[in-house]
């Protein structure tokens, strides 16, 4: 296990350089001149001198590597430069979001947990009923609609037909509740659907037809036997799923007003603002990549096949 | 025993969800083409007079905001989803089968820094990617496509890489070395041929995935810009008339959601039977043969998340 744990640790740097050297570049890929680009924004027709200087502020006089150094050096102490639009520090202000989207994805996280185990394991246990088809209806629906229609469906029902819950941004609970379920819903067809092939799959394996001869009741084989079995590639796919959760709240936070980095990405995307735009890939492609090495740790914690060289079930 | 008979009686309803999905792929791509002679009236026509009406002999499904036939533009709208994502693909196809196979037959340096550069794309999720793209590039259709077809080509590459790479151990490549056959003939004529029909079920698959993720840029104001007809655009453009007018949101919904369905079922079904005819060639070919069938299902456990992925 600590040699798998080890492999695993290693194996992410390299990834993680490839992170910080493609969000990187990102700015260089800007069709106009960085300096030049900061400062049509807060002073159209600049002169040639003003962007002389700021290029030279900028650092961008230096050799791309030693710019990459420099940037990658302040990016490990948070520090991700200034907004071209607010002139605050970018780290500080993504700080002040972040909270309201992690809020959005854990809750998220929750319901979509609460809502894809049991109707996985339902549509599995009574398969080809009308219940399975009903949730198999469901799951592929679900996969086939854009989620902010979904919110605005939800909106409209629940909060102005309905008057249930208030229309949209942030404040108690009952803000929570529109947003994080869209987000749930967006995400649940692949867990459903994972989940039930899973059991299908180990339902009739020898060892489970042998607990079943032994006399083990069925919600006991179902939980102690198959479930085991079934839920490492549910647990992969669930970190999977966190960092996409994380990503999908650009598309509802724009739907429900929710002040959070996503929303924050959006405007900054419209005002060009490129500091913020570059530290936001950085920041999500950490977490998701973090995501995925927890969701491979506590695969490799219930499954001992997958701690096998490869890292991949025979 | 079991598993066979439930097999044969999901591959007979499979096929009736086929034929219909089948149909409406045709219907839609019909209506794309022929978007200006279907459309009632001009898409693009402002009639500030006339706005926000209900459905009428003139306007079968009313008028927008700018008093904008809906049929008119929905119908256009199909253009554009269809379109685009069409051509996103058509890219995304060539550029992974020629990096893809290259990585696969000639290895080495150039396939481990192709792989390299895959680990680090894929360790994003699509969406976030293509948003800093389209961020840094600009907002538009163009660029649009462009970081549609760099975070699309990733996966695909990757498959046809580990097809070619099994194929080319193959007796048969051997035997074609061995008679004198020179590389660019067994690319083309021993090995693509192999590559090519499984390749595009998978990418016709994904237009769905595709058309989906294009809305959702128009949504955000980053895809198509205005005046021009998209789907997305349009739920968007809804917004401060959805208390009183709600048809207007939801008939571009609807179609996104019909259009993007009748995709993935035909892309089960597709997968589907290639899984059936792998199992059918019996089991010495799925151990040690090319392992196509294999990859296409392990793309497809895949693909179910895959298609959250965007």
């Amino acid at each position: 296990m600590a040699g798998y744990v080890l492999r695993r640790l290693i194996g992410v740097i390299p990834v993680l350089a490839g992170l910080s050297l493609l969000s990187f570049l990102l700015l260089h890929l800007v069709p106009v001149d960085p300096a030049e680009a900061a400062l049509n924004l807060s002073n159209p027709g600049a002169s040639e001198e003003a962007v002389q200087a700021l290029r030279e502020e900028m650092g961008l006089h230096e050799p791309i590597l030693a710019q990459y150094g420099t940037w990658l050096y302040k990016a490990v102490q948070l520090d991700f430069g200034t907004s071209l639009v607010s002139h605050q520090p970018v780290g500080q202000e993504l700080g002040q979001y972040l909270p309201a989207t992690l809020q959005l994805a854990l809750s998220a996280l929750l319901l979509l947990l609460v809502m894809s185990l049991p109707l996985g394991i339902l549509s599995a246990v009574y398969k080809g009923s009308w219940l399975d088809r009903v949730i198999q209806f469901i799951v592929v629906s679900a996969a086939s609609v854009p989620s902010f229609w979904i919110g605005f469906l939800l909106i409209y029902l629940v909060s102005m037909q309905l008057n249930l819950l208030p229309l949209m941004g942030r404040g108690d609970w009952t803000h929570l509740v529109l947003p994080s379920s869209t987000l749930a819903l967006a995400y649940a067809s692949p867990l459903i659907r994972l989940l039930r092939t899973g059991i299908l799959e180990h339902q009739h394996q020898p060892y489970i037809q042998a607990a079943r001869l032994r006399g083990i009741s069925n919600p006991k084989r179902m939980g102690k036997y198959v479930l085991k079995s079934a839920l490492p590639p549910v647990i992969t796919a669930l970190g999977i799923t966190i960092g996409h959760l994380l990503a999908g709240t650009v598309i509802v936070e724009s739907v429900f007003a929710w002040p959070g980095v996503g929303r924050y990405l959006v405007e900054s995307v419209a005002n060009r603002d490129y500091p913020v735009i570059q530290s936001y890939v950085l920041l999500m492609g950490t977490m998701f990549i973090l995501l995925n090495l927890a969701a491979d740790l506590m695969c490799a914690a219930l499954d001992p096949r997958s701690r096998l060289k490869e890292g991949v079930l025979p | 025993m079991m598993r066979e008979r439930a097999l044969a009686v999901s591959r007979s309803s499979g096929h009736m969800t086929m034929a219909i999905a089948g149909t409406i792929v045709v219907l839609g791509a019909a209506a794309a083409i022929f978007a200006p002679y279907l459309a009632p009236h001009d898409p693009y026509e402002v009639d500030i007079v006339n706005k926000l009406q209900g459905s009428s002999w003139s306007y079968p499904l009313g008028t927008d905001h700018l008093g904008r036939c809906v049929l008119s533009r929905l119908l256009f709208g199909m253009r554009v989803s269809l379109g685009a994502s069409s051509l996103c693909i058509a890219l995304t196809f060539v550029i992974s089968l020629v990096l893809g196979m290259a990585s696969g037959y000639v290895g080495g340096w150039f396939d481990q820094l192709l792989m390299r550069v895959c680990d680090v794309l894929l360790a994003f999720p699509k969406l976030i990617l293509a948003l800093a793209l389209v961020g840094t590039l600009g907002a538009g259709m163009s660029n649009l496509i462009l970081a549609i077809v760099i975070v699309q080509w990733v996966s695909y590459a990757r498959i046809i890489r580990g097809m070619v790479q099994s194929l080319k151990t193959q007796d048969y490549i051997l035997a074609a070395r061995l008679a004198g056959t020179s590389h660019a003939r067994i690319l083309l004529r021993h090995i693509a041929p192999f590559v090519l029909p499984q390749m595009v079920i998978l990418l016709a698959v994904d237009l769905g995935k595709v058309i989906l993720l294009i809305s959702e840029f128009s949504f955000l104001g980053l895809g198509v810009q205005a005046p021009a007809a998209e789907w997305g655009m349009m739920i968007n453009d809804s917004r401060p008339y959805m208390l009183d007018h709600p048809a207007l949101m939801l008939y571009p919904g609807l179609m996104i959601f019909v259009t993007v369905m009748a995709f993935n079922k035909l892309g089960d079904g597709f997968r589907d039977q290639l899984d059936v005819q792998a199992a059918n060639k019996g089991r010495g070919w799925k151990r040690n043969g090319s392992g196509s069938s294999r990859f296409i299902r392990s793309k497809s456990k895949h693909s179910a998340l895959d298609k959250q992925q965007m």
